[in-house]
């Protein structure tokens, strides 16, 4: 696929998680390892049953004066604004859309004298946006762990209707004590491991990171290499249970197949699906039943990739790293090999290929869901590189 | 319909509005949920009580009864509607005793919850988000409504702003109280005032340098000329003595000389996004004429533009 497609074109990429600070070592990763997640030095201690999968030490210091979470997008979003070539010019021109649950909530965990001034938990896109000299839109999106599946079908609308030519977009999440010690008091942490579509699966395990893309119009990505399309987006509400999906499940298969009319795509065009996938008992079943409704009896034959096994549920970066994974799958022109679960819950048939297969069609469908009933679907149409 | 560069407009179709009354009353209590909401809204945060008041004024005519669920969408913006919560956390895990906090509170955490309650209690179906960005979010809030219903995404969206104390306000006023819009399409045979918004951003080093400022400048000027149909006689201007927010109140008021009286609000630094979504939703009057105009410059960089008028 060329640059003259129109749509929205992923030229840049940027990532650090705790595969590692960069794309390189995204993939390899992927490819390569199963990590494990770890307790949280200041909180395991005090709540047991927290682990999380995180960013090794040393991995994303930037310097920067900011919190963690700003520290991590700022990584990820250096990584990305290189990869696409972006000048100073368009820099400065660049929007910056950024998803993010907890914002800098964690900057304020066991900080007993607060600083004079007031600090705004939600600055992420306001800080990458001062640090890097963007003017462009700026805007910070917080839907809990659909947050960058928001924010990056907001910015395919901001190029779709000419407000940008060119969008940071992405998700960035740090662990804060709210988050993980609320997920115990709620009984959703997997004590070992984030393991979705297993049959023992027990919760979710949170991991931190940040996932960036440069996205771009047709006309300011001619010319420039292309990773490939958001070609689709679908946001629907469940409006039914604050923290338990709606079991009728026709709110996300509503998303799904408002992505794939965007994208004028049917079930038969899906090569891959990267799933939300958390390892929470319900949410993967209704998961199934919802790719079951929207694939049909594709559902045996559709690669799904389970990313959260490798990184943990990065929350409101978690749908960011979708795309990003979905690119470099693209990319690569395969899906790597699943970390497989020991028994796969009968109740979710889906094909966790464990061994890399090729991505035999250019699209991916991509879900993010969320506390709320929140609701996205994306679709990636790769290209060539 | 986007009539210029980097503007979102819809038709508003009714408001609601939360707020303490000034003065307060000597306990400092204005608020009953009980009363305002009915039983049963107890463990919900401070915040989100407030964003149902405002939803159910906002929604007193009937007109959500008009569109499917599916073509019902929600944007809320906030900064500091859970931080209270979130302190209620840190504390009980600092103690050693996270046993004590609610389960029923706790999904609370996720900010997003606020905005969510709000869609189950109406059926608002066709979308849930919420938008933080530092003081600006009430407006971003209006701006992707703008953006959302031309887009196609629904008929009929409830768009604003809730906010609680945030218990680390340090310096900055803590905000209370919810202000919506309800919002439509604009289309030739919609009636109804317009909200026009559009957004920008000063990376707060640039405002030390003459390029950066004259960026702004020309930042600021095209936006109140995307967003003012006509030079309104008033424009409430929330900045606060930050390089950045100076920089951007400067090219406001440069704009405005002659033509356009500039207020500034008083105790304009606060930690939250209410305050411009108050003055917005207050503008909606039957006498609307002319366009009212709101302009807000933040410490961080961003920058929010919204008038109302007269269709």
């Amino acid at each position: 696929m060329g640059t003259t497609d129109p749509g929205v074109h992923v030229t840049g990429l940027g990532a650090v998680s705790c595969l590692g600070a960069g794309t390189g070592a995204f993939w390899t990763g992927l490819t390569s390892t199963a990590p494990r997640p770890a307790p949280v030095a200041g909180l395991t201690e005090r709540v047991p049953d927290v682990l999380a999968y995180q960013v090794p030490e040393g991995a994303a210091d930037t310097g920067d004066p900011y919190g963690r979470a700003t520290r991590l997008a700022l990584h990820a979003a250096r990584q990305a604004v290189a990869d696409a070539g972006l000048s100073d010019d368009e820099i400065a021109g660049m929007a910056v859309v950024l998803g993010t649950a907890g914002g800098e909530s964690g900057e304020r965990d066991g900080v007993t004298t607060p600083p004079a001034g007031w600090a705004p938990v939600f600055r992420l896109a306001s800080e990458v946006g001062g640090e890097l000299g963007a003017f462009g839109t700026n805007i910070n999106v917080s839907n809990a762990c659909a947050a960058s599946g928001y924010a990056l079908s907001v910015a395919m609308d901001l190029i779709d209707c000419g407000e940008a030519d060119t969008v940071l977009v992405g998700g960035a999440e740090a662990l804060g004590w709210a988050p993980l010690a609320g997920f115990s008091r709620l009984g959703a942490n997997d004590p070992e491991l984030c393991r979705p579509f297993d049959a023992d699966r027990r919760g979710t395990v949170f991991g931190e990171g940040a996932a960036m893309l440069v996205v771009r119009s047709a006309r300011a990505a001619a010319g420039r290499p292309s990773y490939g399309r958001l070609s689709g987006g679908g946001w629907s509400c469940d409006a039914h249970h604050l923290t338990a999906p709606d079991p009728a499940g026709d709110q996300p298969v509503r998303a799904a197949r408002e992505a794939l009319r965007e994208a004028a795509s049917g079930p038969e065009d899906i090569g891959c699906v990267v799933p939300h996938g958390t390892g929470t008992a319900h949410n993967d079943v209704l998961e199934t039943r919802v790719l079951r409704e929207v694939l049909g009896d594709r559902l045996e034959r559709v690669p799904l990739f389970s990313l959260k096994a490798f990184i943990g549920h990065t929350a409101g970066a978690a749908a960011a790293f979708a795309v990003v994974a979905a690119a470099l799958m693209a990319r690569h022109g395969r899906i790597p090999a699943n970390i497989a679960p020991r028994r796969q819950d009968p109740e979710c048939p889906v094909w966790l290929p464990r061994e890399p297969v090729p991505l035999r069609r250019r699209r991916i469908l991509l879900n993010a869901y969320a506390f709320g009933g929140s609701n996205v679907s994306l679709v990636f149409e790769g290209g060539t590189r | 319909m986007t009539a210029r560069h980097g503007v979102a407009e819809a038709t508003v179709v009714g408001t609601g509005v939360v707020v303490p009354p000034v003065p307060l009353p000597p306990d400092g209590r204005w608020f009953d949920h009980r009363s305002r909401l009915g039983r049963g809204h107890r463990y919900l945060p401070e915040a989100c009580h407030y964003l149902m008041a405002a939803a159910r004024e906002a929604l007193a005519d009937g007109a959500a009864e008009q569109h499917a669920p599916e073509r019902r969408g929600i944007v809320v913006g906030t900064n500091s509607a859970v931080t209270a919560l979130h302190a209620d956390i840190e504390s009980a895990v600092r103690d050693g005793g996270i046993d004590s906090l609610s389960p029923m509170r706790v999904p609370f955490f996720s900010v997003n919850l606020v905005a969510a309650k709000l869609s189950t209690e109406h059926g608002f179906k066709g979308f849930n988000v919420t938008v933080s960005s530092p003081r600006v979010a009430g407006l971003e809030a209006v701006h992707l409504a703008g953006r959302a219903l031309p887009a196609g995404r629904g008929d009929l969206v409830l768009a604003g702003a809730t906010e609680a104390p945030d218990p680390r306000a340090g310096d900055a006023l803590p905000e209370s109280g919810a202000a919506l819009l309800l919002l439509r399409a604009r289309t030739a045979a919609a009636p109804g005032p317009v909200v026009r918004t559009a957004l920008r951003f000063l990376p707060p080093r640039a405002a030390a340098t003459p390029a950066g400022r004259e960026r702004a400048g020309r930042a600021v000027r095209e936006a109140l000329d995307g967003v003012c149909p006509a030079p309104p006689p008033a424009l409430h201007l929330l900045s606060d003595d930050s390089p950045a927010a100076r920089t951007a109140a400067d090219a406001v008021r440069a704009w405005c000389a002659g033509t356009t009286e500039v207020t500034e609000v008083t105790g304009s630094r606060r930690a939250g996004a209410l305050a411009p979504l108050e003055l917005l939703a207050r503008a909606v009057r039957p006498d609307l004429t002319g366009p009212e105009a709101v302009v807000v410059a933040s410490r961080e960089g961003n920058l929010a533009f919204a008038t109302v008028a007269a269709r």
